[in-house]
């Protein structure tokens, strides 16, 4: 699930990127404009649905540190292909004599819509993610190896865990 | 390979006392951040850049999850002096939230 995500958000994103390079002439055909508003559709598509993957995730045990930030830098440059590609495409409509409608644009304005909404989240969690790390508590690290050099350690086993789901002390 | 993973007793203490946490968020604090440790040992540790100091037995990894409508950062310290025996030992423990 989480590779098909991030790494269909990653080729679409590279795609796009690559489309929007495309002298301007190359647009006037309506097919390939239709195909451009299809890939910015479903990148804007997928970039949302993995983002609501990673908020139900991150409810239910979340990431580990450097996973996170992955998916979150990902998810920012699909976003920003997407704005780009949209800004993009509203003049290549107006070029190609095509009515917003016919090009599919109200639709994909609406999940745009989202993924500007949705973008701060997302940067604000990948700075977040992204700190250096605080200070060590040096004081609380040499009273836990001093702990670990005495052998008084505690076992995270099967019955540490079930112990502390049944609400028992750990 | 799956680690044994024990923790000391002041981490221990700290989880017990951290504040702020609903006990949902607590026991996926606790149960995730030994999870990864137990399941990802050795991706964490093949990190050079996670230890503390080059040659260092102890290295960081952060686990980042949600709760009470925060988003909670902690970072964990982890000792593998005795990994040759399948264990990882969490040292440390820092947690904080926030957007």
């Amino acid at each position: 699930m989480t590779a098909i995500l991030t790494e269909t958000t990653r080729h679409l994103t590279t795609q796009l990127g690559e489309e929007l390079k495309r002298p301007q002439g190359n647009w006037q055909r309506r097919p390939a404009l239709r195909q451009f508003v299809r890939s910015t559709d479903m990148l804007a598509e997928i970039t949302l649905s993995t983002w609501a993957w990673i908020c139900e995730t991150l409810e239910d045990g979340g990431f580990e540190g450097r996973e996170f930030a992955g998916y979150c830098r990902v998810l920012l440059e699909a976003i920003d292909g997407a704005l780009s590609g949209y800004e993009r495409l509203l003049a290549l409509a107006a070029e190609a004599k095509l009515t917003a409608e016919a090009a599919g644009l109200p639709d994909l304005d609406v999940k745009l819509i989202a993924l500007r909404e949705v973008r701060p989240r997302i940067a604000e969690a990948f700075s977040f993610a992204t700190q250096p790390p605080r200070p060590i508590d040096e004081k609380r690290l040499a009273e836990s190896i001093a702990a670990l050099e005495r052998g008084e350690m505690i076992d995270c086993d099967d019955e540490f865990i079930d112990r502390f789901v049944a609400g028992g002390n750990i | 390979m799956a680690y044994f993973v024990r923790m000391t007793p002041p981490v221990r203490t700290y989880l017990w006392n951290l504040s702020g946490l609903t006990r949902q968020g607590r026991l996926s604090l606790s149960i995730c951040t030994i999870g990864f440790l137990r399941n990802h040992g050795d991706a964490l540790r093949s990190e050079p850049s996670r230890r503390l100091a080059p040659g260092s037995s102890r290295f960081r990894f952060d686990h980042l999850f949600a709760d009470a409508g925060r988003i909670w950062h902690a970072e964990c310290i982890a000792d593998d002096s005795a990994a040759s025996y399948g264990l990882l030992e969490i040292v440390d423990m820092d947690c904080h939230y926030g957007p």
